[in-house]
């Protein structure tokens, strides 16, 4: 048996000595030669004598592996096949790669120069080449240039131009090159351990132990190669290897595959269309193989989510716009889901970042960068700072996270630390919800250092995959510790606000516009967050990127002054769903959970009395005949707060690690909104005073809004707060034309009024188109400032009650009488009654006959004359604030209600208006503190039970039943058979009547009335005085069934007796203001007013006053010189008064009489004198 | 008459060039050429097979000369060193191409990585691995004969290369030695090979070279490395590199017609060497596939020169050859050879092994003898006085290294034992394994030792070579003696 020294199977068996052969060794000798090792070793073989051996390598690869008909050995051939597939895969999906591989270029500068290659001296081969390059790298140079002329053929190198190289930027060296293009095999790796890439495709780690064969790639890619395969001309010639793989590989693709690269097949464009150009260093120098462009993924082409298990699955109602990302786990997760074409490993998590600071856009998926793919991370759907609120929160109004108190008090809850991208793909409902297997989407729970947020995001399948992050508190005293993103650790900080929101109700009607009101109280004045400024944005569930604009953004108060606490409103005219809450250092989310409202059904009619001093509404359902006062009760409230209301919270926030005045998160919202409830029940209620807040410093330029720039200060005269306010009184007269505040002041006010009825209408199931509303004036109002109420009030009803047309305007004068008639039983039939309808500032009359008012007659001689400062005096010369502020005060000051006095004195500080004063001496016995405490104390029966002002109540009556009495004979009426008292002021009537029995008063009017009617047997009279008399006139606004027709009414029955004389009335007279100051009419009035005076105390002789009404008649002769000694001069003052008033409109008929101007001077004289000698 | 540059690369190369040596020194004739010039290149310069045998060549180159004679048979053939031809200007230290700049660096060093721009490191660091540029170049090229590609293009700009070019006349042939497997031969053939088909314009002669008739042998695995803890090479991976290897001159090599023609040996790998990562510690056994390996360069000078055409630079009809024995054998003899084989060798290996034999085991004995003819007789005397005292020690060198030659292949595996040289005396003429001297004569001489025998036939002949002074005559004499006895006592 002969032997033959050669380790090939092939050729002849017959070989003595050398002998030749048919021809050279090639591919089938060579594969046949046994390799006993080669096959399993893994160190890479540099045996090929060539610069460009690396190239050959990876060829000689293709040719093994191709004869060795299976793609799936292990051999050190398949294993470089499978890293040059990475290179070509890497390739393939640059663009996603983008932040881990750079392409770099190098040019052989190949060329033909008169029938010869050449090398461009310009090329980077050139470089090496030319005389000044260093030996060295000459030899380098030659010698590849050498290598590229002498073996052309076979590796193409006469087109072999550039050679693309993908350096991994995060390698071990300066320079990571992992691969590049090929001439011979379009792409070959490095043979340098490449372990170091953290690239994925599918499971498979680029350039590791594991070799994956083409047909066991992703599908994209293997039709790329295909399709690239179908776009080169020659490619069986130039790339013979390739190609054979490609044929391999094809033949063990899935039939859709093999389907889709057949067609692609058949299009000569398809290369072209499908993928895009690599330009390398700079746009137009494209990457391109022997020529041919090397096409790449394109990017904005879906990259398809069909076969991957984590893409999150939106809640309903969202849409996603793009692509839908993925959430993958970062905590242990074994379930084998899809992956970007493989399965999920549980090593996997490991590389999964809590933060990726690419735009998601621009994201590529962990373990498989090659898929530039969104995907969530944890720092993207939660937030580094997680806020601790000093109480709990409201949770039926706020979502509360599912946060549960393990330990400790509840006295704290926490903003949701989420970011608002989460609720671009779900909703807040869907938070608030369970996963499939019953655990709560979001919970946060409480733990020794901290506070863990878990958070459960739902995938398909049921599934859902699980994100937390651990908050721990803040260990350090005068700063916060920055969390960290990147590591997942957060960090609790202690932030001290809260929300109100007005108002606390919804309507989701699409064409319904909403009027908000969002207060944030800011009381961050620890060291480590005094600085914070606070930005609230709300968001529509569908837009949570959007944030809604406000209509306004008010600062009010700031904590830097002496408030200590920072108040911001948001005036928003859309609805919202979330609101996102941002300071300087934290962020979180809110959840508002409106309820749903009751259908519209019901029709309401409300009347609203806005007084000289005191403001009432009463309101009712009208298919129903009760009237009730507006009210606020705890099952209709209109406001939410984010923190839980009640005793609970404010004894927590008075705990001293909260830092002293805590509790005036709570305080300013009553002080600058709204209380929670107003009622009879508590201290803040209707009838309220007619003033309104604000911070004194508005700018009347910009656009005003009730409840952020003014609020109706509820607690005004009872509570010790005015941290941050101005309360403005006298809204009904005040002069808008010298300060422009005042007529924002006053609309403030209306609007605010309009709000809370509509809100009220709101939460009753009532509809706004249908609301009625009634509003009252003064007929003594002159014409244009009527007009002004009028434009104000139905601006506002316009606004806030879209669609009505419901809005009437009705004499002050008119509605008392309809109570009386329809609900007492008043019906002057015989002979005519009058209701004398006393206010603050006015003194409505009307005189009706049966049911119809036949003779209206108004004057500014009210409670005010009695209490206010008469002309231009102040309270120093007010003989009541004279007279009981000690006494007052002293009572006080011995109780619990000490603190009250406080108030006094900071109203008389502010406005030394004598009115205000007295309504503060008023509002005593309605006062919670001096309810809840007992207190003695009541103005009303010191001033009723004491003798020594009862003077000056009888002369106020006097006076007023003196003028009607005069007026109705003048008018040929007769003496009346009923008269009835409402208004406020009416309660003087008690005062002068001495308490509820009015016997004597009455008694006195019929006196009086016989005197005028020179009539000694006067028939008889009834009185109707009720307990609750400001009511009186909006009880009788809703007994009215059709308001508007006072306004004709009105005109035709008001009648004037301007006081010249007893018998002449305007009409038919028709004396003009711009008469008034002429001396006859002058002279006459004060002959008129000196001789009611006259009149008055000649009364005592025919009814005695210390015999009725316990006054003392032996200052008389003093008081009636004092009360006549100054007519003149205060009726000038009164016509001064009243010509400011009408300025530019006095050219119309008076419609009030001048015979109470002078008598507001005397009778605050006549107090002051009683004072002044009871001392 | 033509030369034959013969360049031998790396270890492989050298050992290769020793066997021709053996051979040639032992008589084996090589046609067509009067000048053999051995180029050895190998950066290693202190590799242990390397300098073994620069030594052997200079020792034959000095024996020849003083020994040279029509009537000679060994040491016939002319070895020249480079340094010879021409002009005579020096080059080279004798047969070695040194390679300047190599030493004591690394390869990146070696090409200027550092300094090379951005795009060319970038490239290069994709060509060359870590591993690759880290390398050490004192150590040879660790079996990375890509690193070697370009180390030794260094050649193409040396004064040898000039030198050799100015030197290479149009009918001289090139033959190439180097061994697939390793680092510089397997770099050094096609880097050769291109870089005399690609000679341009200013080297001399470049149109002769790039027609040069041009023949190698690629000598394949044969052995394997034992591992130890002082080499990186993996001979488990031969095979692979080898394939690899070949595939690249399939495309690049013997298939684009660069080559005339191509000798292909190589065996399963069963024997072991121990492993060395170059350096002196590098000094392989020899080994047959060896002197295999060296009959293919005579084989190729027995080709004409038209059938190895070159034009333009392209062989017209590459020849391609392998090697092959009549039997298997574990141990080789004379009789397992192929008749062409057994016919060039066997009797020149038998005929100097009966030389040294007679020259190492008896010549001082017999000089004491004043009776022995053929030392004695004539007018230029081979004993030890007469005889060049220089020439002698030269002799004793060569064959001292002669032996070491049969006995390496002898213990390698595949053993190669055709002789043995160690025998003397009376079993002098048993050198031949499996071939006995003839029993009769045997018989005859039963106490009387071959050599006696051995010394009547130098006797008888010694006259014939009077002529010659004593080294001539010596050397012819004993040419001619051996071949009787081969011819008729061993009946080769």
């Amino acid at each position: 048996m002969s032997k033959i020294f050669r380790l090939h199977q092939k050729g002849s068996e017959n070989i003595d000595h050398w002998q030749a052969i048919s021809g050279h060794l090639t591919k089938d000798h060579i594969n046949s030669i046994a390799d006993p090792s080669g096959s399993t070793a893994h160190t890479q073989i540099t045996s090929i004598p060539s610069p460009f051996a690396r190239m050959d390598l990876v060829r000689t690869a293709f040719e093994f592996v191709n004869s060795s008909k299976n793609l799936d050995a292990a051999t050190i051939y398949h294993r470089l096949v499978s890293d040059c597939l990475d290179v070509a895969e890497i390739f393939f999906n640059l663009e996603a790669l983008q932040d881990k591989i750079e392409v770099l270029q190098w040019s052989t500068g190949m060329r033909v120069v008169a029938g010869e290659l050449d090398i461009d001296p310009s090329s980077d081969l050139g470089h090496l080449l030319n005389g000044s390059a260093s030996a060295k790298h000459r030899l380098l140079g030659e010698t590849m240039k050498m290598y590229l002329f002498q073996d052309r053929s076979a590796f193409n190198f006469a087109e072999f131009k550039h050679c693309y190289l993908l350096n991994y930027k995060q390698g071990p060296e300066i320079i990571n090159i992992i691969g590049g293009t090929s001439p011979a095999t379009l792409f070959f790796s490095s043979a340098n351990d490449l372990s170091y890439v953290d690239i994925r495709f599918g499971n498979d780690k680029v350039f590791d132990d594991h070799y994956v064969p083409l047909y066991k790639r992703n599908k994209e890619f293997v039709k790329f190669l295909f399709s690239f395969r179908s776009s080169f001309p020659e490619f069986s010639v130039r790339f013979p290897d390739v190609h054979a793989y490609l044929d391999a590989t094809y033949a063990l693709l899935d039939r859709e595959l093999k389907d889709a690269i057949r067609l692609a097949e058949g299009d000569v464009n398809a290369y072209k269309h499908s993928y895009d150009l690599l330009p390398v260093v700079a746009e137009g120098n494209n990457a391109e193989i022997l020529g041919v462009p090397l096409r790449v993924k394109n990017y904005g082409v879906s990259p398809g989510t069909e076969d991957n298990d984590f893409v999150i699955q939106p809640d309903p109602g969202k849409s996603v716009e793009g692509f839908v990302p993925l959430v993958l786990p970062k905590e242990a997760f074994n379930e084998p889901l899809r992956y970007a074409g493989g399965t999920w490993q549980s090593s996997y998590s490991e590389s999964v970042p809590y933060l990726d600071e690419r735009p998601l856009a621009e994201r590529t998926l962990p373990n498989q960068h090659h898929i530039k793919y969104p995907y969530l991370t944890v720092s993207d759907l939660l937030q580094p700072y997680l806020i601790r609120l000093p109480y709990p929160i409201d949770d039926k109004r706020f979502f509360d996270g599912n946060y549960e108190v393990r330990q400790g008090d509840k006295d704290h809850s926490y903003v949701l630390p989420l970011k608002k991208k989460y609720f671009e793909y779900f909703s807040a409902a869907g938070l608030r919800g369970r996963v499939s297997d019953g655990k709560k989407r979001i919970e946060l729970v409480q733990m020794a250092g901290g506070v863990k947020v878990i958070l459960r995001v739902p995938v398909p399948g049921g599934r859902y995959v699980q994100l937390s992050r651990l908050y721990n508190f803040n260990q350090l005293q005068d700063s916060i510790q920055p969390a960290n993103e990147k590591e997942n650790v957060g960090i609790v900080v202690d932030n001290q606000f809260t929300l109100a929101v007005y108002p606390w109700l919804r309507v989701t009607a699409p064409d319904f516009n909403p009027h908000y009101r969002v207060l944030l109280v800011d009381r961050d004045v620890a060291v480590a967050t005094k600085q914070n400024n606070y930005t609230v944005s709300y968001y529509r569930e569908a837009r949570p990127f959007e944030p809604i604009r406000p209509l306004a953004v008010k600062p009010r108060s700031s904590k830097h002054q002496s408030t200590g606490v920072t108040t911001t409103y948001y005036v928003l005219e859309e609805n919202f769903d979330l609101i996102e809450v941002v300071n300087n250092t934290a962020s979180g989310m809110l959840i508002p959970l409106f309820e749903p409202l009751p259908m519209p059904s019901r029709a309401f009619r409300f009347a609203i009395d806005f007084g000289t001093s005191n403001t009432h509404i009463e309101y009712k359902d009208s298919r129903e005949d009760i009237t009730r006062p507006f009210e606020i009760s705890e099952k209709d409230v209109q406001v939410g707060t984010l923190h839980q209301p009640g005793e609970a919270t404010e004894s927590h926030l008075l705990n001293p690690k909260l830092g002293f005045g805590a509790i005036a998160l709570l305080g300013i919202i009553r002080e600058e909104f709204m209380p929670l409830q107003i009622n009879r029940g508590i201290q803040y209620k209707f009838p309220q005073r007619t003033v309104i807040n604000d911070n004194g410093s508005f700018n009347p330029d910009d656009s005003n809004f009730a409840l952020a720039d003014f609020n109706i200060p509820f607690w005004y005269l009872k509570e010790d707060r005015g941290l941050n306010s101005e309360v403005t009184p006298n809204l009904k007269w005040s002069d808008f034309r010298n300060d422009k505040r005042l007529e924002r002041r006053t609309k403030a006010f209306l609007k605010q009024l309009l709000l809370m009825i509509r809100n009220k209408v709101l939460l009753e199931g009532g509809d706004l188109a249908a609301t009625e509303i009634v509003w009252f004036y003064p007929s003594s109002m002159p014409v244009f400032r009527r007009r002004f109420f009028q434009n104000s009030w139905n601006t506002y009803y316009q606004r806030y009650f879209p669609g009505g047309a419901r809005m009437y305007k009705m004499s002050e004068s008119f509605a008392p009488f309809y109570h009386y008639y329809h609900k007492e039983n008043v019906r002057p039939h015989d002979r005519p009654a009058v209701n004398i309808d006393i206010g603050g500032g006015t003194t409505d009359i009307v005189i009706y006959q049966s049911e119809n008012p036949i003779l209206l007659t108004s004057f500014r001689f009210a409670a005010n004359s009695i209490f206010g400062d008469g002309y231009g005096s102040t309270s120093a010369a007010n003989g009541f604030v004279q007279h009981f502020e000690g006494k007052i005060k002293e009572s006080l000051s011995n109780t619990k209600a000490g603190a009250l006095t406080h108030i006094y004195d900071v109203i008389k500080q502010k406005n030394s208006k004598s009115v205000e004063l007295i309504e503060f001496f008023f509002s005593l016995e309605e006062n919670k503190t001096i309810k809840d405490n007992r207190i003695p104390i009541s103005f009303s029966r010191m001033l009723a039970e004491g003798t020594e002002f009862k003077l000056v109540f009888i002369f106020f009556y006097a006076a007023i039943i003196y003028h009607i009495a005069r007026l109705m004979k003048a008018r040929g009426l007769a003496i009346p058979e009923f008269i009835t008292f409402s208004g406020n002021g009416s309660k003087v009537i008690r005062l002068a009547g001495g308490g509820n029995d009015l016997g004597s008063l009455l008694g006195y009017t019929k006196v009086i009335f016989g005197e005028v009617y020179g009539e000694g047997a006067v028939p008889a009279m009834e009185f109707r005085l009720t307990a609750n008399p400001k009511e009186i006139t909006c009880k009788g606004g809703l007994e009215c069934a059709d308001p508007s027709r006072f306004d004709a009414l009105e005109e035709q029955i008001l009648v004037t007796l301007p006081g010249v004389d007893g018998v002449t009335t305007v009409p038919p007279a028709a004396l003009k203001y711009t008469e008034l100051q002429s001396e006859a009419v002058v002279s006459a009035v004060v002959g008129e007013v000196s001789a009611f005076i006259d009149f008055f105390f000649a009364l005592n002789g025919r009814y005695n006053y210390y015999q009725y009404f316990g006054i003392d008649g032996k200052g008389f002769a003093e008081y009636k010189e004092l009360l006549k000694s100054r007519i003149k001069s205060d009726l000038i003052d009164g016509i001064r008064q009243k010509m400011a008033e009408v300025e530019g409109n006095a050219d119309v008929p008076v419609t009030e009489t001048l015979f109470f101007y002078p008598l507001v001077g005397a009778i605050n004289r006549l107090a002051f004198s009683i004072q002044k000698n009871n001392i | 008459m033509a030369k034959l540059f013969l360049f031998a690369i790396g270890g492989t190369g050298s050992r290769v060039v020793k066997a021709l040596t053996m051979l040639l020194a032992s008589g084996v004739e090589m046609r067509n050429v009067d000048r053999v010039v051995p180029i050895i290149i190998d950066p290693d310069s202190s590799n242990g097979d390397l300098t073994r045998t620069v030594d052997i060549l200079k020792t034959y180159k000095e024996i020849r000369e003083k020994t040279f004679s029509e009537e000679a048979g060994f040491f016939k053939t002319r070895i020249s060193s480079l340094d010879e031809l021409g002009d005579g200007g020096f080059v080279s230290d004798n047969f070695r191409f040194d390679i300047d700049g190599v030493k004591e660096q690394l390869f990146k060093e070696f090409i200027g990585y550092s300094e090379l721009e951005r795009n060319s490191r970038a490239f290069i660091s994709l060509l060359f691995s870590k591993p690759n540029l880290d390398a050490d170049m004192d150590m040879g090229f660790l079996g990375n004969p890509n690193i070697g590609s370009v180390v030794l293009n260094k050649f193409k700009t040396s004064d040898s290369f000039v030198k050799f070019a100015g030197n290479f006349e149009q009918d001289d042939r090139v033959f190439i030695i180097s061994s697939i497997f390793g680092g510089t031969g397997a770099a050094g053939f096609p880097l050769i090979l291109k870089n005399i088909r690609d000679a341009k314009h200013p080297i001399p002669h470049h149109s002769f070279l790039r027609d040069a008739r041009i023949g190698a042998v690629t000598v394949l695995p044969y052995f394997a490395i034992r591992q130890n803890d002082e080499t990186t090479i993996d001979s488990n991976r031969f095979i692979s590199k080898t394939k690899a290897a070949l595939s690249y001159y399939a495309r690049n090599v013997s298939g684009n017609g660069a080559i005339n023609a191509l000798y292909y040996i190589g065996d399963q790998v069963t024997n072991e060497q121990e492993g060395a990562d170059g350096s002196n510690k590098q000094r392989n056994r020899a080994h047959f596939i060896e002197l295999a390996a060296a009959l293919s360069i005579v084989d190729f000078m027995d080709l004409r020169d038209e059938e190895l055409h070159v034009s333009n630079g392209v062989a017209s009809d590459p020849k391609f050859y392998e090697f092959g024995i009549q039997h298997e054998s574990s141990s080789i003899h004379f009789g397992d050879l192929g008749k062409e084989t057994y016919d060039l060798i066997a009797r020149p290996l038998t005929r100097y092994t009966l030389f040294q034999s007679l020259m190492e085991n008896h010549y001082e004995e017999l000089c004491g003898n004043k009776n022995e003819a053929w030392l004695y007789h004539g007018n230029n005397k081979l004993c030890e006085g007469a005889l060049d005292a220089r020439l002698r020690k030269s002799i004793g060198n060569f064959d001292k290294h002669f032996r070491e030659w049969l006995k390496e292949m002898a213990d390698s595996n595949v053993a190669f034992r055709p002789l043995d040289a160690t025998l003397a005396g009376r079993d002098i003429y048993n050198a031949v394994t499996g071939r006995p001297a003839k029993k009769d004569f045997f018989k005859r001489l039963a106490d009387g030792a071959h050599l006696h025998h051995y010394r009547s036939v130098l006797s008888k002949l010694a006259a014939d070579y009077d002529h010659l002074d004593s080294s001539r005559k010596l050397i012819a004499l004993f040419s001619h003696a051996t071949r009787d006895i081969a011819d008729k006592e061993i009946k080769l």
